[in-house]
C-alpha cells in the first residue's frame, strides 16, 4: 500500500467513526462542532463522508414507535382507524353473494371451524396473544417455535400456539411469515373465511378493506375459500377481491414482496389511484387526489415510506404535480 | 410550564444559529447553499409532526439539518444521473415521450438494485454486527434500544455499526465505480 492509499483508508476509517457517532441519540452540539472542524480540515474529509452517506442512502428506518408490542395488547378492536384510507369511493367492489354459494360456505366453515376447534381444544383461551401495529408501526415478532412474523403499519393479528396447529388469526393489515418448519405441527393463517395453510415457507398476507392477497416468496402454501382450493407456489400471488367468491392467481416479483419491511414500496407503471390509497396507509396525514387526470399518472420507482416529506419530494420530482398542504391532508393537482 | 417541543427547538435553533450555519458550510461547501438548508431548517422546525419529548434538543436540530443537507446532495446526485439519462437518449435520437419517462425507470432500478445488493453484502457479515445494524438502520431504535435488546453495551453497538458500513462499503468499491 502507499501512502496515499494508506491516507485515503485513514481518512475513510474516520469518515466511518464520525457516521457512527453522530448516529447515537447521544451526539450532541460539541459532537456536531467536532465534526465540523474535520470537515474543514480537508476537502477529502467531505468526500469520504459523502461516499459513507450515499453508500448507506437506500436504507431509511422505519418511524417505530416502542412500547406498543412489548406487552401484547389485548382483544383488537373492532373497528381499524377510519382515517387511513381516504379513496374508499374508488373501491366499489362489493357483490351480493348469491343464495345458491350459502350451502357450500356453510359446509366449508363448519369443516374451517371443525379444524380450529381440534386446534382450540387442546389450549386455553389465555393461549390467544394478541399483536397490533398502528399507523406508521412495524413490528417484527419472534414467535417460540422460531417462526418470524413481520406487521406492517396498522395491522392486527392473533397468534395461538397449539399441540397439533399453530394458528395465526390476521384481523386486518398486512404481516410477512416466515415460517419455521414443523412436522408435528402445522401453520395456518386464518383470514376472515379464507385458511391459509403453509407447506414451510415465507410468504406475506395483505387484508385490507376486506380485499385479501397472499404472495408467495419461498415454497408452496395452500389458500381454502369456501368455494375454492388453491395452491400456490414461489413467486405467485393470489388475490381475492372484497365480497368475490373466487381467487385470481398472478405472478408476483419476489424480490418486490413485503419491500415494506425495508421502509421502501416499489411501484411499476401502477396509476396514482391505486398508489396513493396505499401509501395512506402508513401516515396520519393523508394524500388526496384532487383530479381525474392525477390520478390517472402512472409511477414507475422505489418510494420511501418512513418519512412522509421526503415521500411526497420524490413524487412532486418525479411527476407533473402540484402539492398542496393543507395541515390536515396534502393535495395532489395537476401542473397547469 | 414546560416548553412544547417546538419552542424548546426553536430556541435552541436561535441559540445554536452560528455553529448550525458553520457545519452546514462544511458539508454542503458552499454558503449560499448552506443559508438556504437554514431556512429550510427553520420552516420545517415550525412545520413538521414533532415527537412529544425530545431529550436532546440540540442533537435533534444537527441531525435534522443534516438530513436536509443530504436531502440535498442527493437531489443533485439525482439531477445529474438524469442529466445523463437524457443525454444517452438524445444521443440514440429517441422519441421525445421517452425523454420524461426514462429516467424514472433509471432511479428505479437503481435504488432497488443497490438495495438488492446491501442486503445481499450484509449476508457474509458476522450475525451480530448484522443484527446491530439491521435493528438501528432498518428499524430505526437507537443506540440504547439495540443496546438493551442484544444485551451488550452502547460501545459495542457502535463497533458493530462501524463493522457493518465497512464492510458495506468495500462492497461498493468493487462494484459501483460507474455509479
Amino acid at each position: 500500500m502507499n501512502d496515499n492509499a494508506a491516507t485515503g483508508e485513514k481518512i475513510n476509517q474516520q469518515a466511518r467513526a464520525w457516521y457512527v457517532r453522530l448516529g447515537s441519540e447521544q451526539a450532541g452540539a460539541d459532537d456536531w462542532h467536532d465534526f465540523t472542524v474535520w470537515l474543514e480540515a480537508d476537502p477529502k474529509h467531505i468526500d469520504a463522508y459523502d461516499r459513507v452517506e450515499l453508500a448507506l442512502l437506500d436504507i431509511s428506518p422505519q418511524e417505530t414507535k416502542s412500547g406498543v408490542l412489548n406487552n401484547p395488547v389485548g382483544k383488537p378492536e373492532e373497528n381499524p382507524s377510519d382515517k387511513i384510507i381516504v379513496l374508499q369511493e374508488k373501491r366499489r367492489l362489493l357483490k351480493p353473494i348469491p343464495r345458491s354459494y350459502l350451502a357450500g360456505i356453510a359446509a366449508t366453515f363448519i369443516a374451517a371451524l371443525a379444524l380450529l376447534f381440534s386446534a382450540n381444544i387442546f389450549q386455553s383461551p389465555a393461549n390467544i396473544q394478541h399483536y397490533a401495529t398502528n399507523i406508521g408501526e412495524y413490528e417484527n415478532i419472534v414467535l417460540s417455535d422460531g417462526t418470524r412474523i413481520n406487521l406492517n403499519t396498522n395491522t392486527k393479528l392473533s397468534v395461538q400456539m397449539g399441540k397439533k396447529i399453530r394458528a395465526v388469526t390476521l384481523y386486518s393489515g398486512e404481516a410477512y411469515f416466515d415460517i419455521a418448519q414443523d412436522t408435528k405441527r402445522g401453520f395456518i393463517v386464518n383470514v376472515k373465511d379464507t385458511i391459509i395453510t403453509d407447506i414451510g415457507t415465507a410468504f406475506s398476507v395483505n387484508f385490507y378493506e376486506s380485499t385479501l392477497s397472499v404472495s408467495v416468496a419461498h415454497g408452496i402454501v395452500d389458500m381454502q375459500s369456501p368455494v375454492q382450493k388453491v395452491r400456490l407456489t414461489k413467486g405467485q400471488k393470489a388475490v381475492r377481491l372484497s365480497g368475490a367468491k373466487t381467487m385470481t392467481i398472478a405472478s408476483v416479483e419476489i424480490d418486490n414482496i413485503s419491500t415494506w419491511r425495508d421502509g421502501v414500496l416499489v411501484f411499476e407503471n401502477a396509476p396514482l389511484s391505486s398508489i396513493v390509497p396505499e401509501l395512506n396507509r402508513y401516515f396520519k396525514t393523508s394524500i388526496v387526489l384532487m383530479d381525474e387526470q392525477t390520478a390517472a399518472l402512472t409511477f414507475s420507482g422505489v418510494l420511501n415510506i418512513s418519512d412522509q416529506d421526503k415521500m411526497i419530494n420524490s413524487i412532486e420530482a418525479l411527476l407533473p404535480v402540484r402539492v398542496m398542504d393543507d395541515g390536515r391532508q396534502i393535495l395532489l393537482s395537476g401542473k397547469q | 410550564m414546560l416548553d412544547s417541543p417546538r419552542d424548546s427547538l426553536t430556541a435552541h435553533y436561535l441559540k445554536q444559529r452560528a455553529a448550525l450555519l458553520r457545519f452546514l458550510v462544511a458539508r454542503m461547501r458552499n454558503r449560499d447553499i448552506a443559508e438556504d438548508v437554514m431556512q429550510d431548517l427553520y420552516i420545517k422546525l415550525t412545520k413538521a409532526n414533532l415527537p412529544e419529548q425530545i431529550d436532546n434538543p440540540s442533537g435533534f436540530l444537527f441531525r435534522m439539518a443534516a438530513n436536509l443537507a443530504l436531502d440535498h446532495i442527493r437531489k443533485n446526485e439525482r439531477v445529474r444521473l438524469r442529466d445523463r439519462a437524457w443525454s444517452d437518449l438524445n444521443r440514440e435520437k429517441l422519441g421525445n415521450e421517452y425523454l420524461a419517462d426514462a429516467p424514472h425507470a433509471d432511479d428505479a432500478l437503481i435504488a432497488k438494485q443497490r438495495l438488492a445488493a446491501l442486503k445481499a453484502r450484509l449476508q457474509s457479515l458476522s450475525p451480530k454486527s448484522r443484527e446491530a445494524f439491521e435493528r438501528h438502520k432498518f428499524r430505526g431504535q437507537s443506540y440504547k434500544q439495540v443496546a438493551q435488546d442484544m444485551n451488550i453495551s452502547v460501545g459495542t453497538v457502535g463497533k458493530h455499526l462501524g463493522k457493518a458500513i465497512k464492510h458495506i462499503m468495500e462492497a461498493n468499491l468493487e462494484n459501483t465505480h460507474d455509479i
